[in-house]
């Protein structure tokens, strides 16, 4: 037996090398490179229990440093994923504005209702959304439409019918600032059950703060405008 | 510069924290992890939550085919399901590869070995080992009243000592309860026989195996056999079933086990959607265990492929619609253009083989090793564009190249790239809105990237290589290092090369000499294992060519493979919008020695061996391919194969080769057949790459049928940018 446990470990110790080896690739294409970094984080994922999610530093943010950055800046939170992110515009497009965080995801809203993410994991690629006029209108009805990259890299198109209701006037605070609002929700029904939106209005034009159904994995992104 | 206006990331200026995502502890257990772990580690990476579950999974049993624990029941597996299972009791165990190859349609390949298998206890035990395969259909889909009923072909092609065909009928009921009743036959129809409905069944001639058994289906005494299971939550199910097999071989003839009830009960466990776990008390005196994993090709384990975002496209303002287009004559303003345009697509590894622009028009040439999808590779490159050429190119038209050949051309309108980005249903919209056509010839005054060529790469990556179903052990693999370098010298001709390395393994264990009556073409397998380390796998000079429209050509010299060197030439015909493709293919090739070395004097083997190949596409992703010719051993016959492969990659087939050698000159298994599997590395990394990893399992190797295994076929090539699977993948186009 002593012999077969000695076997048994220098089979351990060559697999182990071979374990390097495997994490070690490397070659002269630099796009190769990060194999390592991203086959860490698998094996990471696969065997370390679930971690609790941190506790987000949003307290720790002041209207000062917000100010002090100027840029504009929004705030997104999901709560599925535990991310809260502070993230800078980096386009805007025909008026859409696309805004970044610095890991390569992307979010981007039409007058603050989202309309795409990309490197979310699933993405929302497109969506057919009310505008902030319909979303204001307490009582109006719409159709929605959601299209997320879904198994398979095919389009899953979801649907939905959806009415507004006020839920009244609310004094908002976001980072140190009181915003007069409405507060506007979207109920929709369809094709992924009941999703409802909500909506923080100022003077019926600009949304200051949303909760907003982004695809069936993420659920809900909420998403504050830091900056005026 | 519309692209990059918000420059640094806030956080790095605030010293804020931009992006907070749960706290991955890191884990000791990570770095001391073997690598079989590490593998078994992947698939456990999507053990998520589960889903919310409307209703039951079809569930597998012990033979890996869905079912209750032994028995097997009426219902398929979800469309497109890859299952591994492993199942133990007493002397017996199997492990099943299963493939549910359409929605009514499921193949499984089994290795199956029985422990202490002697007659009278006086010889040293042995273990029996053999393979089978299965076919299912389901016949009848489940309705409100009706059950889900399917057809089963058990070991029907192999020496059919597990042949059973069955048709079995399963009910769910309320959401929580399955009920399965069926009728088997064969080894299914073993224990409590109600008579043979069908006639008698005739005898078998066993000989070197791989003979359908079609004379024998649903023949001779016919039993009936039962089972129900319970879903007790998402993650428990209880099972109990009566079982028809009466194992009168292993139980009876054999003595090595215990058949005291028909009566089987299991709990399982769902660990995750890939996971599942079983432990059963079997026929009244054995435990058993089982282990199911099963993936879902569709589903990605890593998760969409990430990346970056993309960068946006870039609109034309009024203020540069004006622009002078003087640029387009002047060569130093062109050289300007592409060098932007190549910094651009450097972002996602791409690069430009060349570039031409006149004053409405733009051609990019494209180079794209990184991204496995064409469209997401194009559609990156069309927003790219949108960036660095001037505002009265209209059109352009991206033109993927591999090997430096052209593939095809897709054109988009610059104004519906512009009007489409933010548009609802933006990727079907684009869709209609391009043609992909024949790639053409390369315009007039086109500008290489004088840096692309001559081009140098190298690798230094680790290689495993696997040998399956040696009796002594069935499963051998080596683990080690391969370096492999590619020079580019011009477009299309490429000079390249890869040397191994063993680190640890046991491939070269097997010293089962070959007994093959053909030229030893594979057979010996073995023997380069165990002389060829290291070894030199390959080193070839290969040309690629488009002689004319929709040919495609390859011609390669050198050490094609680790078995054989020589010359190989083969020309393709493949429109871009064809679902047909025909082939030809050349070689002439001498035998290497087993050393892995330069020489090919060992086996004074050399053979000219060639191919007539169709290809057709049905739609869905399953490929058809027909090859007629000469093979490796001289041998004349043709090899049918069916593949399906999935958009993000993932591609699984199998393949049967009929050639004029005899069965009895064959050898075991009669003749060449195998399924094949392969992986694109970002279904496990979630990181663009195109890299894959694969295998072909064969249940045994020789040397009939076989095939040179040159690298580089056009086929697989050519088909990435033309029109069936850029439609498959267009979903990405956006992303």
């Amino acid at each position: 037996m002593g012999k077969g446990v000695a076997l048994m470990t220098r089979s351990t110790k060559s697999m182990l090398a071979a374990l390097a080896l495997l994490l070690a690739a490397c070659g002269s294409d630099p796009a190769e490179a990060p194999l390592l970094g991203a086959l860490a984080v698998v094996a990471k994922t696969a065997v370390a229990p679930r971690a609790t999610p941190a506790p987000a530093a949003a307290a720790s943010v002041t209207r000062q440093q917000v100010t002090d950055a100027a840029v504009p800046l929004i705030r997104v939170r999901i709560p599925s994923r535990s991310i809260e992110s502070f993230i800078t515009r980096r386009d805007s497009n025909s008026g859409t504005e696309t805004w970044f965080t610095n890991d390569g995801t992307t979010f981007t809203l039409r007058n603050g209702v989202l309309i795409s993410t990309r490197a979310l994991q699933p993405d929302l690629m497109s969506a057919a959304t009310p505008t902030v006029a319909q979303l204001s209108r307490a009582g109006g009805s719409h159709q929605r439409a959601y299209f997320i990259l879904g198994d398979n890299d095919g389009m899953q198109r979801l649907s939905f019918d959806c009415t507004v209701a006020s839920q009244g006037s609310v004094r908002l605070t976001v980072i140190e600032r009181v915003y007069a609002t409405t507060h506007m929700q979207e109920t929709c029904t369809g094709d992924a059950g009941k999703i409802v939106n909500d909506y923080w209005i100022e003077r019926g034009s600009t949304i200051r703060q949303s909760r907003q159904w982004t695809n069936p994995t993420v659920e809900y992104t909420e998403i504050a405008k830091l900056t005026d | 510069m519309l692209g990059r206006r918000a420059g640094k990331p806030l956080a790095r200026r605030m010293g804020l924290p931009i992006l907070i995502r749960p706290d991955r502890q890191p884990s000791k257990v990570e770095a001391m992890m073997p690598l079989r772990q590490s593998v078994l580690a992947f698939v456990l990476g999507s053990a998520v939550a589960l889903p919310a579950q409307a209703e039951m999974w079809p569930t597998l049993n012990f033979s890996g085919v869905t079912g209750v624990i032994d028995m097997p029941s009426g219902e398929p597996a979800p469309d497109g399901t890859l299952s591994l299972t492993s199942g133990s009791f007493g002397p017996i165990t199997h492990t099943t590869l299963s493939f549910q190859l359409a929605p009514r349609l499921s193949g499984s390949f089994r290795y199956s070995a029985v422990r202490d298998w002697n007659y009278d206890g006086l010889q040293p035990f042995e273990t029996y080992y053999d393979r089978s395969f299965d076919l299912r259909y389901q016949v009848l889909r489940e309705t409100r009243y009706l059950p889900s009923v399917t057809v089963g072909l058990q070991d029907f092609i192999g020496t059919g000592l597990s042949s059973g065909e069955y048709v079995a009928a399963t009910k769910t009921i309320a959401g929580k309860v399955k009920v399965t009743a069926g009728l088997g036959w064969g080894r299914l129809g073993s224990y409590g026989s109600i008579g043979s409905p069908l006639g008698q069944r005739p005898g078998l001639t066993i000989g070197v195996g791989g003979k359908v058994n079609t004379g024998q289906w649903f023949k001779g005494p016919a039993a009936p056999f039962a089972g129900v299971e319970w879903q007790a939550n998402d993650r428990w199910t209880l099972k109990a079933e009566y079982s028809s097999d009466a194992y009168v071989e292993e139980s009876g003839t054999r003595g090595t086990f215990d058949r005291s009830s028909p009566f089987n009960f299991g709990v399982e466990y769902q660990h995750s959607q890939t996971l599942r776990f079983g432990l059963y008390s079997m026929y009244g005196s054995e435990i058993g265990a089982a282990v199911h994993l099963t993936l879902n090709p569709k589903r990605r384990i890593a998760g969409e492929v990430t990346g970056p975002a993309p960068v946006q496209v870039a609109l034309r303002s009024p203020a540069t619609a004006g622009w002078s287009d003087a640029w387009v004559s002047d060569d130093r303003m062109a050289r300007a253009t592409s060098k932007a345009l190549a910094t651009r697509l450097a972002v996602d590894g791409m690069g430009v083989e060349a570039l031409s622009v006149t004053q409405s028009r733009a051609q990019l040439r494209l180079r794209n090793p990184v991204l496995d999808n064409g469209p997401q590779a194009i559609g990156r490159a069309a927003r790219a564009m949108s960036h660095v050429l001037p505002a009265s190119v209209e059109v352009f038209e991206i033109v993927p190249v591999v090997n430096g050949i052209a593939l095809s051309k897709v054109t988009i309108r610059r104004s519906d790239l512009e009007a489409l980005e933010h548009a609802p249903n933006n990727d079907k919209l684009l869709q209609d809105r391009i043609t992909v056509t024949e790639a053409g010839r390369l315009p007039a005054g086109a500008l290489g990237d004088e840096g692309l060529y001559p081009r140098f790469t190298w690798r230094l990556s680790p290689y495993a290589q696997v040998s399956y179903f040696d009796p002594s052990r069935p499963f051998r693999i080596d683990v080690g290092a391969r370096l492999s370098a590619r020079y580019e010298i011009t477009p299309g001709l490429i000079l390249s090369g890869s040397v191994i390395k063993k680190v640890a393994g046991n491939l070269g264990d097997g010293n089962r000499p070959s007994n093959s009556k053909l030229q030893h073409v594979r057979s010996d397998a073995d023997l380069y294992f165990n002389d060829g380390d290291p070894a030199l796998e390959r080193l070839t000079l290969a040309w690629y060519a488009r002689p004319g429209d929709a040919l495609y050509s390859r011609v390669t010299v050198g050490y094609l493979e680790r078995m054989h060197a020589g010359v190989s030439a083969e020309m393709l015909w493949k429109p871009v919008g064809s679902r047909l493709a025909l082939g030809v293919e050349a070689n002439y090739t001498r035998q290497r020695d087993t050393d892995g070395g330069l020489g090919v004097g060992q086996y004074d083997y050399g053979v000219a061996s060639g191919l007539v190949s169709a290809y057709y596409t049905f739609g869905d992703g399953y490929i058809a391919q027909v090859d007629v010719g000469r093979y490796l051993a001289g041998d004349t016959g043709a090899t049918i194969a069916m593949d399906r492969e999935f958009a993000n990659g993932v591609k699984v087939g199998a393949f049967a080769s009929f050639t004029n050698v005899s069965a009895k000159t064959f050898g075991e298994g009669s003749f060449d057949k195998g399924i094949r599997v392969t992986i694109p590395l970002n279904w496990l990394l979630a990181k663009p790459t195109r890299r894959t990893f694969g295998t072909t399992i064969r249940p045994v190797q020789r040397d009939g049928g076989a095939r040179l295994d040159v690298q580089g076929r056009l086929y697989d090539t050519v088909r990435d940018y033309h029109k069936g699977r850029l439609d498959d993948q267009w979903g990405r186009v956006w992303r």
